[in-house]
């Protein structure tokens, strides 16, 4: 069956060969131009995030429809693929492992949830593949400074260091009560704001975990409820966001509920309902309804499909044109099926784009260097702006 | 010889160990009560609705379980689509403009009990009816089509709108189960007679298959309940409160507990439904020929009993009383969405086990102290602890005493707390030891 299957792998790569060989053969030794390029996607489209992750790959689906003709003009036939993880780790290794075996794949964009994109940048280094995450913030990721890893959203270490900050200086509040999902993002998260939030004075009254998939918290919060902390500041995803803070309302708690980008969507008041009026979470960037680029990312994604953005189709789309246009640069300075590969991870890493989230460029490590993150409080349903907030714990006007 | 001795002598010793960790919670729990009523009063009234949940659905494992000892992985999903067919009923109603809760509630969840019921019928036809004997084809079918006419139902979507498809779903729903249950009626054999791994493995796929047809039928998302005033939602001022208070008088003290009333709604219908089961198996016909099956099934058979018939009947009520587990938390909860049967249903199957899985009044007893132990127990742990740092630092406590975070653990402790008692009654709290006759 494996031997069949690589057979039929070699024969496509031969047959391609050939058929590329053939057109080319009159212009000399210009090298192959043309053959098939396909642009890969990993992203949980079923399991708990399924609906974030089919936003992000509609975005990436956009990109790819909008440089196809481009590609085409080149000779390259541009394809996208979407491998699911399910938010799964091991389910994310075994997609990274599909998508880089391909050998027409030429770039990924890598996960949404950082317990997925952390093992699988192992796979993607060793395949020498570049892999750009649209949305996972987990401070490891970029920590071995892989070359091919990088990442556009601003990462946890900030937020959480941001959102303290934020708490303090903006909110002027002190008792704060801490509860994380104890995955990755979430526990990540909850403890940098901990530990920045007490060098800068914030009392932390409670530090609790709780599970994925639960929807019964009203144990844990009958409890913070007597402690009367004025915030609860909830490291983890919208599903259980909402339910907290509906059973925080249901218990009679008036404390303020503070989310983060995990939380942040249409889900989370779908969710909460009425109870998320007021609840204040923090997204990366600017906000998008300032950027002019984004705008027409907005309503182009409106036209398509038919429903609004709701969080993370921007980072996607953007992760999408980088990739491309590294690749874009890469064929057209020669770049055949071998060297494509490495040529798009040089390309990428030294790119300085202008998109969807205003400008992106990669530091050494593979993070953006538009470290910013944006506060927003829920009203009636929709988020509200209240202001942005830079590193060092300064408010800063969006860009 | 040696060897059971030896472990009965570390049955006895974990039994011995136990006797302070309970007269320590108890003392602890004791305490918090008269410390911090409105807090043990507010997990006790948690612990109780969980358990009343975790209760019921359990009930369907340990009915299966007693009959066919089969455990029936695809419970929890029937519990899930129990929830959304209660919902797509709530919102039809409201669609007619019935908006009493009198009204939609008992016909919400008497058609998603029905539709359950229909699922179930079909489960057992699908997945479990031929790993029992030979099967008739008809009657397996008959169940697909059956599922089919499920997933046209949950497939008109979330609006409350009766389209055609949609009414025709539910008929050939009702009408193929009905077929599949009338077919299985020749063709009589032993239920116990093939591996039990068979059926078990054939029950975690129909678990798989459930879960993601309701994915692909409805969507990712969380799908939510409609607020109902007075009822569910959030607590309001004045009229329309969907709080009710309770006094409770401690040491001549009198405080005043609020409760959600979907809460005491929750508790009051767990234990009704109990109690009509209870009955159903102890005092009916129906529940009789259960009861003898779950001892011999082939002398059950011998003596004329529609062994077949009371098999599926097991697979009817124990559906039934999952999805009016599903209509129940859904509204407590304000929305459902394909993966919820899967925590829930593990859960409630420890809780079958933990009162000793075939055994009923077992289950419901398991539920509840699983609710309790998840809520109560933790908390009065916690408070206990930290009452202790107290005892021995004095006001410096918080500053030297290791923090409690019994929270954290809440799934850990109420799982200890099976292994204890598995330990110790390795047949569950009310079950019956299996002489194994060599």
């Amino acid at each position: 069956m494996h031997t069949l299957r690589r057979f039929a792998c070699l024969l496509t790569v031969v047959l391609i060969a050939a058929c590329s060989g053939g057109d080319a053969g009159g212009e000399g030794d210009a090298g192959p131009t043309g053959g098939t390029l396909t642009l890969a996607a990993v992203l949980p489209t079923s399991g708990p995030n399924a609906s974030v992750g089919r936003e992000m790959s509609d975005a990436v689906l956009m990109a790819v429809d909008e440089w196809a003709p481009k590609f085409a003009e080149k000779g390259w036939t541009l394809k996208f693929k979407t491998e699911d993880d399910a938010s799964d780790p091991k389910q994310a290794m075994g997609a990274a492992y599909a998508v880089t075996g391909d050998p027409t794949t030429f770039a990924v964009v890598a996960h949404y949830n950082s317990g997925c994109f952390l093992p699988a940048t192992e796979v993607y280094h060793s395949a020498g593949t570049m892999a750009i995450s649209p949305a996972t913030t987990n401070v490891d990721i970029t920590l071995k400074g892989y070359d091919e890893i990088a990442r556009v959203t601003p990462h946890d270490g900030v937020q959480g260091e941001l959102t303290a900050d934020f708490v303090k200086n903006h909110l002027q509040l002190t008792r704060i009560a801490i509860i994380h999902d104890r995955t990755q993002y979430g526990q990540g998260l909850a403890e940098v704001f901990r530990d920045h939030g007490a060098s800068i004075g914030l009392e932390v009254i409670s530090f609790d975990g709780i599970q994925v998939g639960d929807k019964d918290f009203k144990a844990l919060l009958t409890k913070i409820r007597d402690d009367k902390p004025e915030a609860i500041y909830f490291g983890g995803l919208y599903d259980e966001a909402g339910f907290l803070v509906k059973q925080m309302r249901e218990l009679g708690m008036e404390s303020l509920f503070i989310s983060d980008d995990g939380s942040f969507g249409q889900d989370f008041f779908d969710v909460g309902g009425s109870a998320t009026e007021g609840a204040v979470l923090s997204f990366p960037g600017t906000p998008i309804d300032k950027l002019e680029p984004a705008q027409e990312f907005l309503a182009a994604f409106q036209a398509k499909y038919d429903r609004p953005v709701q969080n993370y189709g921007p980072y996607a789309y953007d992760t999408a044109n980088i990739l491309l246009a590294s690749a874009y640069a890469a064929v057209s300075a020669g770049a055949d099926s071998s060297t494509l590969r490495r040529a798009v991870v040089e390309n990428a890493r030294a790119i300085d784009h202008q998109g969807a989230l205003g400008r992106t460029a990669f530091d050494p490590r593979g993070d953006t260097m538009n470290q910013r993150y944006s506060f927003y409080r829920a009203a009636d349903q929709k988020f509200e702006y209240i202001t942005t907030f830079t590193q060092g714990g300064v408010e800063a006007a969006p860009e | 010889m040696a060897v059971k001795s030896t472990a009965e002598r570390v049955q006895f010793a974990i039994g011995i160990a136990l006797i302070p960790v309970i007269v320590s919670t108890v003392v602890a729990a004791v305490a918090m009560y008269l410390d911090k009523p409105e807090a043990f009063a507010q997990h006790l009234v948690n612990g109780l609705t969980l358990g009343g949940l975790f209760a019921l659905i359990a009930l369907g494992y340990t009915m299966v379980y007693g009959i066919v000892e089969l455990i029936n992985f695809a419970h929890g999903e029937v519990f899930m689509v129990g929830s959304f067919l209660g919902l797509i009923a709530i919102q039809v109603l409201f669609g007619w403009g019935i908006t009493s809760i009198w009204l939609v509630l008992p016909l919400a969840t008497g058609a998603a009990m029905v539709g359950c019921a229909a699922l179930g019928v079909s489960l057992d036809s699908i997945a479990y009816k031929p790993l029992r004997r030979n099967p008739t084809w008809s009657s397996v079918g008959a169940a697909i089509v059956s599922m089919i006419g499920l997933t046209l139902v949950l497939q008109a979507g979330m609006d409350g709108r009766l389209t055609f498809g949609r009414i025709g779903g539910a008929v050939v729903l009702m009408a193929f189960a009905v077929v599949a249950f009338r077919l299985d009626e020749r063709n009589p054999s032993p239920p116990r007679s093939t591996p039990r791994i068979n059926a078990l493995l054939s029950a975690i796929g129909m678990s798989i298959l459930l879960q993601n047809l309701v994915r692909i039928a409805v969507g990712s998302d969380t799908q939510t309940f409609p607020q109902m005033d007075g009822f569910t939602g959030l607590p309001l001022d004045g009229d329309g409160s969907v709080i009710t208070s309770f006094t409770l008088p401690v040491l001549g003290r009198a405080h005043t507990i609020e409760v959600l009333y979907l809460e005491v709604f929750t508790i009051v219908s767990a234990v009704v439904l109990m109690v009509a089961l209870d009955v159903l198996v102890n005092r009916t016909k129906l529940g009789k020929g259960m009861r003898a099956i779950s001892q011999d099934p082939e002398a059950a058979m011998m003596l004329g009993i529609p062994v077949n018939r009371v098999i599926t009947m097991t697979f009817v009520l124990g559906s039934g009383l999952a999805a009016a587990a599903g209509i129940l938390h859904g509204l407590k909860y304000g929305g459902v969405k394909f993966f919820d049967g899967f925590i829930i249903g593990l859960k409630a199957f420890i809780a079958a086990v933990l009162g000793g899985i075939g055994n009923i009044r077992g289950a419901m007893l398991g539920g509840f102290v699983l609710g309790l132990s998840e809520t109560v127990i933790v908390a009065t742990m916690e408070y206990g602890w930290l009452a202790l740092g107290r005892i021995v630092h004095g006001p410096e406590a918080a500053d030297l005493w290791p923090q409690a975070e019994f929270f954290d653990y809440k799934d850990v402790i109420a799982f200890l707390i099976l292994v204890a008692v598995l330990t110790v009654r390795p047949w569950g709290l009310l079950g019956t030891p299996e002489i194994d006759k060599v």
